[in-house]
């Protein structure tokens, strides 16, 4: 198996090319990126790799992303504004974030593993223990200021001291709701539903009135699940949502897991909830721009997408919360550093990944994508311009990062093998909601999962 | 010049021989058999980051998934796959090669109609499929809905096993199609006169006197049906159901494939591998020796 080149690449690539024709109509390729997602009518273009700079520059740095659609050539675009003759810069999409992860597993020992890496936050805990890169500390330029960084994201980056990785696109959950449909039904679009209860009366109003088939959407994926159970204060995973030691167990089958099972079991069970399917980003913002629902929860990457391609207004709302409101965990990726780096390489890459987390970038970053900019001073820059109050959508994710209680489950869980925990969990979910069997189906969910997490531990401590 | 002085006898004949086959069996033994010693090996360790980190386990992957209810369902739902493909590739080619072989005008129309989708890998014949029958996109199941059929395969098992199944048979009837025709075809024309001469009519023509005739290539096409269902049939899970639901369309090739590449741990995987080749040579083992009493090999 080629090493950046998995069989899911290969059929990608094959069924790119036989039906590249009906590509225009499919919507994009990143429909399943984590915390990304394509809003459904950007152009793939086709190319994955992207050459920028001078072909006879000293270095080459080779940077490996899962940003597709709008989102990449949002990418694309500031790291092409990256101006140092002696190096050149090869942009390689590699898919879903999973993707991204196992790519770079499997290129592990090659020629071809990357300089840096865009790596989902959920996958930190492995890629720390996969002993492949080195922190990202080592290559920041000395004057880097750090200080300027969200305190909620170099804390979660941030693991025996140190600074492993460097938060470049960080997002958290947000709902979505449809203003126009609102009041259409009659409902005070101004007081938007920000309880599990309320979500439901009021997507179940407007399916009565029939302007649409469902009451919401949101994608299959573990990330809200932690949502909810860190509104509500409490840690998904034990010892402290695995940060002060290795997970052992997930409280599934209890708590908040069971009262957001039962309630997604009654919307399931009623036809209000629209499954875009598992992880599937992009088919939850189609089905919300296409209004099949009125109210989305997904991440505040979308919020860009959304406000482009709505053909009614769309607004931004707080996450729906069983009842508390302690906080919510951040998403998206940050940048990891290959451990074999090259000596002579390692200001290129300082200096390149500085660039594409400087506050001009994350500022234009935000404002084309939905993701808060990382730095501190990106925020403020934003509010002085009255950024938030002439686009109110982007500001919720801001809102929401800066309501939140720095707890240990809102810092979000660090799990080894996070791929098998969430497709564990995610096919729960999708059982429980048919068969309603909470206590036995969440159960077998957990017990599966402290399987998977004491096999991690006992392999890798 | 007889076999004998060719191949020669003594070491020298022993040296050309090996010559000779030396490059199958060096082909075979780096393509085939190393790998199968070293997925036979690896069973026996649980690996992470790409395999860069092992522990010995011994047997203890072979006994998780032995008494792993995930992995039975996979095994149960993999040989039900593989027998509905079977069944229903062949029991549809017959008639289909039988009609081309029958018909007086546009046989090439025909053929071309039936091959083509042969001609399309699975993963595009998958594409198609899975627009054409999304639950909530496809123009197929919005039709199916107007006759009162929820063919929402997200939700539904019975109608996720429909979908991949569909698929796997109707990308599989071309190839079955030119191998029945093929051989029809070079069945003697004298035969077929005396058949009709005698008022046999054409169901069966085709039951008791073409099929006894072309069983060897009925065996061929059972073999090489059931090692795609087994093993050509990935691409069409990844692509549509991804295993969902519950299971149901988790079939061994593809929970194999997540194992290794989705979590991460290859030697499960390398244990679910040696299981399945163990199930497939049973199967092999089991239908050739019993379809070999009534193959006819002619005399």
């Amino acid at each position: 198996m080629g090493s950046n080149q998995t069989r899911r690449g290969f059929i990608g690539t094959t069924t790119a090319v036989g039906v590249g024709a009906l590509a225009g109509c499919l919507g994009d390729d990143d429909a399943e990126d984590d915390d990304s997602g394509g809003t459904g009518n950007g152009d793939d273009g086709g190319d994955d790799t992207v050459e920028l700079g001078d072909e006879d520059a000293d270095h080459e740095i080779v940077v490996w992303h899962g940003m597709g659609g709008g989102l990449g050539e949002a990418f694309e675009e500031i790291a092409g504004e990256f101006e140092d003759e002696n190096v050149r810069l090869s942009l390689q999409y590699q898919g879903s974030y999973r993707d991204v992860l196992n790519n770079t597993f499997a290129a592990q020992g090659t020629d071809d593993f990357p300089d840096v890496v865009q790596i989902a936050r959920y996958e930190t805990r492995q890629v720390l223990d996969s002993g492949f890169f080195q922190p990202v500390e080592n290559v920041l330029p000395d004057d880097y200021p750090v200080d300027d960084f969200l305190p909620a994201l170099t804390n979660y980056f941030t693991v025996d001291d140190t600074l492993q990785s460097l938060p470049f696109n960080n997002s958290n959950a947000i709902g979505y709701y449809n203003r126009t449909m609102l009041e259409d039904a009659g409902l005070d679009p101004d007081d938007a539903p920000d309880t599990l209860e309320t979500v439901r009366e009021y997507g179940a109003a407007c399916v009565d009135e029939g302007l649409c088939d469902y009451a919401i959407t949101w994608p299959n994926h573990m990330w809200f699940i932690e949502n909810w159970y860190a509104l509500q204060g409490e840690t998904l995973f034990d010892n402290g949502n695995g940060r002060e030691d290795f997970a052992s167990t997930i409280n599934l089958d209890q708590g908040p897991g069971l009262e957001v099972h039962e309630w997604w079991y009654d919307l399931n069970q009623n036809d209000l909830f629209l499954d875009p399917g598992e992880e599937a980003w992009g088919e939850a913002t189609d089905a919300f721009l296409n209004e099949e629902a009125p109210i989305m929860i997904n991440t505040t990457a979308q919020v860009r997408g959304v406000v482009n391609d709505a053909d009614f207004e769309a607004e931004t709302m707080f996450h729906p919360t069983i009842g508390d409101r302690v906080g919510t965990p951040i998403g998206g990726g940050s940048f990891w550093v290959d451990d074999d780096l090259d000596d002579d390489k390692v200001d290129a890459v300082g200096s390149f990944i500085s660039h594409m987390t400087d506050t001009d970038q994350q500022i234009f970053w935000h404002q084309q994508t939905g993701y808060y900019p990382v730095r501190q001073s990106g925020l403020d820059a934003l509010e002085d311009e009255g950024w938030f109050e002439e686009n109110p959508q982007f500001r919720t994710a801001v809102d929401q990062l800066q309501n939140t209680e720095p707890t240990a489950a809102t810092a979000g869980a660090m799990i080894g093998d996070s791929h098998e925990i969430r497709s564990t969990v995610q096919e729960a979910s999708y059982d429980v909601i048919e068969s309603g069997e909470f206590d036995s189906r969440l159960g077998q969910a957990r017990e599966d999962c402290e399987q998977i997490l004491e096999n991690y531990r006992a392999d890798v401590e | 010049m007889s076999t004998k002085a060719v191949y020669g006898g003594g070491p020298r004949g022993w040296l050309v021989a090996l010559a000779l086959l030396a490059p199958t069996f060096a082909a075979a033994g780096v393509f085939l058999y190393y790998p199968a010693v070293r997925a036979l090996e690896m069973g026996f360790y649980r690996t992470r980051f790409f395999g860069s980190q092992r522990t010995f386990v011994g047997l203890d992957n072979y006994a998780q998934l032995l008494t792993d209810p995930g992995f039975q369902l996979s095994v149960g739902v993999t040989v039900a796959f593989a027998a509905v493909v079977v069944v229903g590739v062949m029991a549809i080619s017959l008639p289909i090669a039988y009609w081309i072989h029958e018909v007086e005008s546009g046989t090439t129309y025909y053929m071309l109609a039936t091959i083509w989708p042969y001609a399309l890998p699975s993963t595009v014949a998958s594409v198609i499929l899975l627009y054409l029958l999304h639950p909530s996109l496809g123009i197929g199941t919005a039709w199916l809905a107007t006759i009162g059929i929820d063919f929402n395969w997200f939700r539904y098992g019975w109608a996720a096993f429909t979908l991949i199944t569909l698929v796997a048979v109707w990308n599989q009837i071309g190839y079955n199609v030119i191998f029945m025709l093929a051989a029809i075809h070079s069945l003697p024309e004298s035969l077929t006169e005396s058949a009709v001469l005698d008022g046999v009519s054409r169901t069966r023509r085709l039951l008791w006197i073409y099929v006894p005739l072309i069983s060897p290539t009925l065996l061929f096409l059972l073999i090489m049906n059931t090692i795609y269902a087994f093993f050509g049939t990935f691409a069409i899970i990844d692509i549509t159901t991804g295993g969902r639901p519950g299971g149901v369309t988790n079939i061994i090739i593809y929970d194999l494939y997540r194992n290794a590449f989705e979590f991460d741990n290859h030697g499960i995987a390398s244990a679910q591998s040696v299981i399945l080749f163990v199930v497939v040579g049973l199967l092999m083992f089991a239908q050739l020796k019993y379809t070999d009493r009534y193959t006819h090999y002619g005399t």
